[in-house]
């Protein structure tokens, strides 16, 4: 590919890294200690569960959808394995996990088809799925479960593999299956191609119904499997655990030049929206603020960056016509 | 000095010059005539005129008044009107709630739809519309009323320009009669009228003076009586065409490639053909007669009832994918909203209509891809840098090649064509004639719609004329003019 | 009724066929409320109902502007947390300081709605990421100066707002205000631009209306009723809480659409709205009435809100495919 092509369509990308990496050499100058080996640990498994989240959250948003229910997809997923545990061990633990995650998959197929096939806006199928499901949790556990987290997902949230967390080490994998998925396959192509378009999309013979909900089960799958790792984290699961997931795998997917209006962007860019709100968090908490103002911070730096991004893509997009 | 004079217009989009110094002048009382191919800069300068777009350079004066037209609200009050060639229609409002919808008044004044209704029957009087009911939502108007909608609402109010957009394309004969009269009418009073269409004829019929756009200026201004016919072909295409049409090559055969039966439904009224190998059948007709609902039923992008049965097999086409596997593909006719993916790149549009076959395992295979690409790139001549630039960079003509490459990677044994020769320069429509043949000659098939019905007559083995829904009359041999096309489209039999 | 007439008739009706089914529906669900709660009908209990509902309806109807201009506004909830915090907090004891204090916090959020509108038409940005981004700002800084749920409204504002004058309440009146001032504008030049931005945007541009103005405006309208409904709800609840306003988003959507408002823009109306906020309370009283448990109840918003939407989206389509096909 020529160079200079390769510099113009992966400087969006790039320039996120950048802000990264940026971010981070001010603070651990500010604040040495910030810096070392253990807390950059667990800040790399704190981007890995964002990340994990914001991968459905990105595809459903190259379609030119939005998932809101990602916190409660999340929460139930984290709830049922905690519930689980207690009664299954062993292979029986790891299947009933499988189980949970693709039953992750179907709740968001079950988004995809109602955005697809009924036509209901994204945003409300999807938030119509969120409350339900924070009823029917809220319900089924009134409130208090016992359980413990299974060891495999603490082992996965927490545990190191010759000095590298497991956590980061699944995160790649999933950011290596990810990038295959939409750059190499025909159904990631086909992705870009309806969130751009969706007649021209239909009128090149692809079923874009069936790609379309497929990328909101992912979504569901993606957010369920967040769910288990952060539940590897805590050891506990407990109600409204998911809450901030939903803002934080868009902002991700936004931060990450991901365009909001579908059909561009990367889940590589993701990656790098994931990196910087764990590095955000971490600035924040280290700041000692209360609650209340961290919210606030964090909501006008984030807004900031979505605008910035949008606004990079418009140019972007302009300068190529 | 004119009493209307564009100056010296430049405008820019991205490293495209839509217009180049272009110059365009008018008196009162003009009836001025603006022809040049598509991409010639004629649409850019309307939209310089009515505010949609701001020039780069140039100015616009009025009677000597330099006019700023920084909205189309500001460009209306300056006394600019202008005829959308694309109906700017709300379709969930009346028609008479449409047609004052510019009005200019204060924000919290309240208007009865009484009150409008009156008011547009006045409006209705004074021009003499009697067969459209302003009570009617816009939404269930047939398109020809939408586009006498769309007149009367320039018409609505005062101005010194009024622009017709290829405000015919969609009017009957009749109407369009009307809308000459009107014209005539509207000169005398003083008014400047801009009259752009695509049938030369009409030009020749209405206007006194022309204006010859080409790659973004302007390159003549003449007295109508100064041309003709043949000399403002070549002043648009800026070179002689000889030969415009390919010979027939006469590759029908027996074989019946597609056979249809009855087809029906809300705009079908029971269509019957049979397609046979190497044949290009010819769609005529006025456009909105069910042709586009034809073709998109055909390939499986609308459903319908009755019988198709592709080589002998009767068979159900429930989506495009099921159309396309069995050898069905669909040349849309707006390549921008159904052709293609305009920011992806020429060789991701290439592909797209068959990703199954560059694919290796479960992925897509980079050497296939480009392999196939190249073929397409060099079979059609497409013009680009490389194949990964953005298709929307590409001129008009290559654009519609790459719709062509897409639909052709996917080797459909029937081709549908529906008035792929719009806005294509006259150099590509020559090659893709010849494709067609080509393709033919294959012993494949073409279903050809055109607007043109010069093409349908040079091109086409027989030609259907449809009218309502239905084929009305079929078209062989002798019998295969233009005038007979025209004849049946608007409901005589032919001669 | 010949078929023009018909059409006439319900081209008065402010907004539609929609409206009226809507209506329709509303009159269902009280004959069948009425037949297990005969009470339901008594005037005291609509007064009660009204008030109960009449923050949800005011954030609804600001929701209806929003969507017939063709956007989506999440931030509501913010507003209503902010307005009822700072009311909560804040309201001076004093008649001439409580409209002075009201008319701040209606300042206020209309700004804020003016904020979103200015972001979302200047930078082209979708509605959602704007309005639910602010959202979360909002949210924080009402969690700021409300940490917990509590603050002390004066007893004379609450009183004064829960009033009634014989029977019929101010929540009573300040709907039929909402009816006929609804009734006033629709006719006006600033709404039909928000139905004709709504249908057709680029119409509306070519047409000479300046389609980002009126969308900015619709957002303004949005916050400063998001503003009064959270005015209202210090009032109904005599306390403020910085996060409780938030679950007003949703059914704020949600009435709009059984309102006959769609989603896509253009087609709807506040008239409708006012029904939808009353068919929404029935509902969920027909609910507690066989026996639900309370989580049923957010289940059930959750489901009522897509299957109205999902209804009203396949009559859309299949209208749609009708006209087409």
């Amino acid at each position: 590919m020529d160079k200079t092509l390769f510099w113009k369509k992966n400087s969006t990308i790039i320039s996120r890294y950048l802000i990264v990496v940026i971010l981070f050499i001010l603070i651990s100058v500010l604040r040495p200690g910030f810096a070392s080996g253990t807390h950059i640990r667990v800040l790399l498994a704190e981007a890995a569960i964002i990340g994990c989240a914001a991968i459905g959250q990105t595809l459903v948003i190259i379609t030119g959808g939005i998932d809101m229910s990602v916190p409660w997809i999340f929460n139930a997923a984290a709830m049922a394995a905690f519930t689980f545990s207690n009664i299954y061990s062993g292979a029986g633990l790891i299947v009933a996990l499988i189980g949970i995650i693709l039953a992750g998959f179907l709740l968001g197929l079950l988004n995809g088809v109602g955005v697809t096939c009924l036509g209901i806006p994204s945003i409300v199928m999807t938030l119509g799925m969120n409350t339900i499901l924070q009823g029917v949790v809220t319900g089924l556990t009134s409130g208090s479960i016992v359980g413990y987290a299974p060891e495999i997902l603490n082992f996965l949230a927490t545990g190191t593999v010759g000095g590298i967390s497991v956590a980061l080490l699944f995160w790649l994998m999933l950011i290596a299956v990810t990038m295959l998925l939409l750059r190499k396959t025909s159904y990631g192509r086909a992705l870009y191609a309806l969130g751009n378009n969706r007649v021209v999309a239909n009128f090149s013979g692809i079923r874009v119904k069936k790609t379309e909900a497929i990328a909101y089960g992912i979504s569901g799958m993606s957010a369920a499997m967040a769910g288990l790792m952060l539940l590897g984290r805590t050891g506990s699961a407990y109600l409204g655990m998911g809450n901030e997931f939903q803002f934080e795998s868009i902002a991700a997917v936004a931060l990450g030049g991901v365009s909001m209006s579908g059909g561009s962007g990367s889940y590589l860019g993701t990656v790098a929206g994931a990196l910087t709100i764990a590095v955000l968090l971490s600035i924040l908490t280290a700041l000692n603020l209360s609650q209340a103002m961290q919210q606030v911070l964090y909501g006008i730096v984030l807004f900031v960056a979505v605008l910035a991004a949008t606004l990079q893509n418009a140019r972007n997009k302009s300068s190529k016509l | 000095m004119a009493d209307f004079e564009m100056r010296q217009i430049s405008k820019k989009f991205g490293n495209v010059h839509a217009l180049e110094k272009a110059n365009f002048s008018a008196n009162k009382g003009d009836i001025m005539g603006l022809l040049g191919e598509n991409g010639a800069g004629k649409s850019t300068l309307v939209k310089v005129l009515c505010g949609v777009e701001k020039e780069d350079e140039g100015e616009v004066l009025l009677f000597g008044k330099k006019m700023l037209r920084r909205t189309p609200k500001e460009a209306m009050a300056e006394g600019v009107r202008v005829v959308h060639q694309e109906l700017s229609l709300v379709s969930n409002a009346t028609v008479s709630e449409n047609l004052f919808m510019t009005e200019e008044e204060k924000p919290y004044r309240r208007k009865t739809i009484k009150e409008l209704n009156k008011k547009a029957e006045a409006l209705f009087k004074k021009f003499g519309v009697e067969d459209i009911d302003c009570t009617q939502y816009v939404r269930e108007l047939p398109l020809a009323k939408c586009q006498k909608v769309e007149i009367l609402k320039a018409l609505a109010f005062e101005f010194d320009i009024l622009v017709l957009d290829e405000a015919t394309s969609a009017l009957t004969e009749k109407d369009v009669e009307w809308l000459f009269e009107l014209i005539r009418k509207l000169s005398k009073e003083g008014k400047i009228i801009i009259f752009i269409s695509h049938r030369l004829q009409e030009i020749n019929s209405i206007c006194e003076q022309i204006t010859i756009f080409r790659n973004g200026t302007s390159v003549c201004e003449a007295k109508k009586d100064e041309l003709d016919t043949d000399q403002m072909v070549t002043l648009m295409l800026g070179r002689k065409i000889a030969g415009y049409y390919p010979e027939k090559a006469h590759s029908r055969k027996e074989e019946v490639l597609l056979h249809v039966e009855n087809l029906r439904n809300g705009e079908l009224t029971g269509v019957s053909f049979e397609l046979h190998a190497g044949e290009i059948l010819g769609i005529g007709g006025l456009s909105g007669q069910g042709q586009s609902e034809l073709f998109e039923v055909l390939y499986g992008a609308k459903g319908a009832e009755g019988k198709i049965e592709i080589k002998g097999k009767e068979c159900r086409l429930r989506s495009t994918a099921s159309a396309l596997k069995r050898g069905i593909a669909l040349i849309p006719e707006d390549r921008g909203k159904q052709g293609l993916v305009l920011p992806m790149s020429v060789k991701e549009n290439i592909t797209l209509a068959s990703l199954g076959k560059i694919r290796k395992g479960i992925f897509l295979s980079a050497l296939k891809e480009s392999q196939s690409v190249k073929k397409m790139i060099e079979k059609l001549q497409i013009k680009t840098d490389t194949p990964e630039v953005q298709v929307v960079t590409l001129s008009g003509g290559n654009q519609q090649k790459v719709v062509l490459a897409k639909q052709l990677l996917a080797e459909p044994d029937i081709l549908l064509m529906y008035d792929i020769t719009r806005g294509v320069d006259v150099g590509t429509k020559r090659e893709m004639f010849n494709l067609m043949q080509e393709h033919c000659q294959e012993g494949k098939a073409i279903l050809f719609f055109s607007t043109d019905t010069e093409e349908l007559v040079h091109m086409c083995d027989s030609i259907y004329v449809m009218f309502e829904g239905r084929f009305k009359a079929h078209l062989q041999g002798d019998s295969m003019t233009e005038e007979n096309i025209i004849r049946v489209s608007v409901g005589e039999a032919a001669v | 009724m010949r078929k023009r007439d018909y059409k006439r008739f319900i081209h008065i009706t402010p907004d539609g066929k929609r409206t009226v089914v809507s209506f329709i529906l509303l009159v269902l669900f009280l004959v069948v409320m009425y037949i297990v709660q005969p009470e339901i009908m008594k005037f005291s209990r609509i007064a009660t109902i009204t008030n109960g509902q009449l923050c949800l309806l005011l954030a609804g109807i600001g929701q209806t502007f929003v969507l017939l201009a063709g956007g989506i506004d999440l931030s509501i909830g913010g507003v209503i947390c902010l307005s009822n915090s700072v009311a909560a907090l804040y309201m001076p004891d004093s008649i001439p300081g409580m409209i002075l204090m009201s008319i701040l916090i209606v300042a206020l959020g209309t700004g804020i709605g003016f904020f979103n509108g200015y972001i979302i038409t200047r930078f082209n940005v979708q509605p959602f990421v704007v309005t639910f981004t602010v959202n979360y700002v909002l949210l924080g800084i009402s969690l700021l100066i409300l940490p917990i749920d509590g603050g002390n409204p004066p007893s004379r504002y609450v009183s004064a707002l829960l009033h009634n004058f014989g029977q019929v309440s101010v929540s009573m009146i300040i709907v039929v205000l909402i009816v006929i001032c609804w009734i006033l504008i629709r006719r006006t030049r600033f709404v039909r631009n928000v139905y004709v931005v709504g249908c057709n945007e680029k119409a509306g541009f070519l047409n000479g209306i300046r389609v980002s103005q009126v969308k900015m405006l619709t957002f303004a309208i949005s916050g400063g009723l998001a503003a009064l409904a959270g005015l209202w709800r210090t009032a109904q609840l005599a306390s403020g809480s910085p996060d409780a306003g938030d679950a007003m988003t949703m059914p704020s959507i949600t009435i709009s659409v059984i309102g006959g408002t769609s989603m896509a823009g253009g087609m709807g109306g506040a008239i409708g709205t006012i029904a939808g906020a009353y068919i929404l309370r029935l509902i969920q009283d027909l609910l507690t009435f066989m026996g639900a448990k309370s989580f049923w109840s957010t289940v059930f918003q959750g489901v009522f809100l897509v299957v109205t939407v999902g209804v009203c989206s396949v009559i859309d389509m299949r209208k749609g495919g009708k006209k087409n096909g």
